[in-house]
């Protein structure tokens, strides 16, 4: 496994902790990922991020489960959003997974999505 | 030199159009990788040739001022001959071209400032992932070395793990591709050249198609792809407020999304190799201008001293001074 698809795979991992209401074990977030990813490299991500101070680990039934934890980076949230705030009114070098959808532009997107064919 | 100059101008400012109307059909249609580079290149070749027509009517009109020509050693007499253009003219393209160089420094610093933010932020943060917790819902790229993705838990919670990875796979391409990179090269490109302006548009959504492809690559579901970015905008929707510039930008997700759902698209050959003639025919006039103009001066160097120019009083008192010492 390359170091791209690794830390790609770390992004996942803690996507799904974050996305989780409670603590996850290791085996509900390989579950959670799917694509047939082993259970070794699961644990071992989850250990990196542990010892990273990602995510914080306790025993439950003799088994591990993680919660993530906010980081540093995370109390910075808020200049993070004023920095992307601060260029929406032009084309800046960031960008937003959607951005500026108004109800017209929904709509196109809805029929587009609706001649998918409901598949 | 007039009459040649002048259809250079025009020939780059037709060029420059013809640019701008076809890039949102090659963002719209060519493969995103393509069109990323031909709009981002492209764009860039065409600034270079909207500040090297203004910058050889610079030199032309303070070439023949006799301070300069003296310090460069040549002669300002000859230049003056030679460059038939009215002095108005001359004056124009360096009014233009101290524009150009204001602009230039006011995007740079703006762009360079965004840049140079993320950057910071994306150091200060120990994992792939950063997520902001209590914030409206949304998920971007935070460009850096390396970069980091950037998104909200409320996100997160709304989306099923599969989206989840069509998400973080496109926001990670953007990374690995160094896409705000090209989007800061046609930012720069039009601010040297307003006309260049609606290739920002064209910019966006292609790196954003470039995006979906690579996530569709990784998830191998290119409706999967569709149906997470209708879903993120439902969830984000509601929540962005929208301003009118970026309004124009709305359409752009459904664009995303159709182009996705449409059968795998040509190599659209003729579109982009119409794109990239229409940035390198002016980029060649443009050499051939910087050319003439550096021929013109290097005439201009050795007929220094050698044509008997009016003397001057002063110049008369020194060659008396040194035929008798």
């Amino acid at each position: 496994m390359d170091r791209r698809a690794s830390g790609r795979l770390e992004a996942e991992v803690l996507a799904v902790l974050w996305a989780s209401p409670e603590p996850v074990s290791a085996e509900e977030v390989r579950r959670r990922l799917g694509g047939g990813l082993a259970h070794t490299t699961v644990s071992t991500i989850l250990a990196r991020l542990h010892a990273k101070g990602a995510v914080i680990r306790e025993l439950v039934s003799r088994n591990y489960v993680y919660r993530p934890v906010l980081d540093e980076a995370g109390l910075v949230a808020g200049r993070m959003r004023a920095l992307l705030e601060d260029q929406r009114d032009r084309v800046g070098v960031l960008s937003q997974f959607v951005a500026g959808l108004d109800r017209r532009a929904l709509e196109a997107l809805r029929r587009a999505l609706e001649g998918d064919g409901g598949r | 030199m007039s009459v040649s100059l002048l259809t250079w101008w025009g020939g780059a400012l037709a060029s420059c159009a013809g640019f701008v109307l076809l890039s949102p059909m090659v963002a719209r249609r060519a493969p995103a990788r393509l069109a990323s580079w031909t709009l981002s290149l492209g764009s860039l070749v065409l600034a270079a040739v909207s500040v090297a027509l203004p910058l050889v009517l610079f030199v032309a009109l303070f070439g023949q001022w006799g301070p300069v020509a003296a310090m460069g050693h040549w002669s300002a007499h000859l230049v003056r001959d030679r460059v038939s253009v009215p002095v108005a003219v001359l004056a124009l393209g360096t009014v233009v071209l101290a524009g150009q160089g204001l602009l230039l420094v006011r995007t740079a610093w703006r762009e360079g400032q965004a840049l140079s933010d993320a950057w910071r932020l994306a150091r200060r943060s120990a994992g792939a992932l950063v997520v902001l917790p209590d914030e409206r819902p949304t998920v971007f790229a935070l460009p850096g070395w390396p970069g980091r993705i950037v998104a909200a838990q409320q996100l997160l919670q709304a989306l099923n793990p599969s989206e989840i990875r069509v998400v973080l796979a496109h926001e990670q391409a953007h990374l690995d591709g160094r896409h705000e990179l090209h989007r800061a090269a046609v930012s720069l490109a039009s601010a040297l050249n307003p006309m260049l302006r609606p290739a920002r548009g064209a910019i966006s959504l292609a790196t954003e198609r470039w995006a979906d492809e690579r996530a569709a690559m990784v998830v191998g579901d290119r409706a999967l792809v569709a149906r997470t970015i209708g879903h993120v905008a439902q969830v984000c929707g509601r929540e962005i407020p929208v301003s009118p510039s970026m309004a124009a930008a709305g359409p752009g997700v459904a664009l995303r999304v159709e182009a996705l759902l449409a059968p795998p698209l040509g190599r659209r050959v003729l579109l982009t190799a119409t794109l990239a003639v229409l940035a390198l025919v002016p980029a060649g006039a443009a050499v051939h201008a910087l050319g003439q103009t550096n021929d013109l001066f290097q005439r201009a160097e050795r007929a220094y001293g050698t044509s008997a120019p009016v003397t001057t009083p002063l110049t008369s008192i020194s060659t008396k001074a040194s035929e008798h010492p």
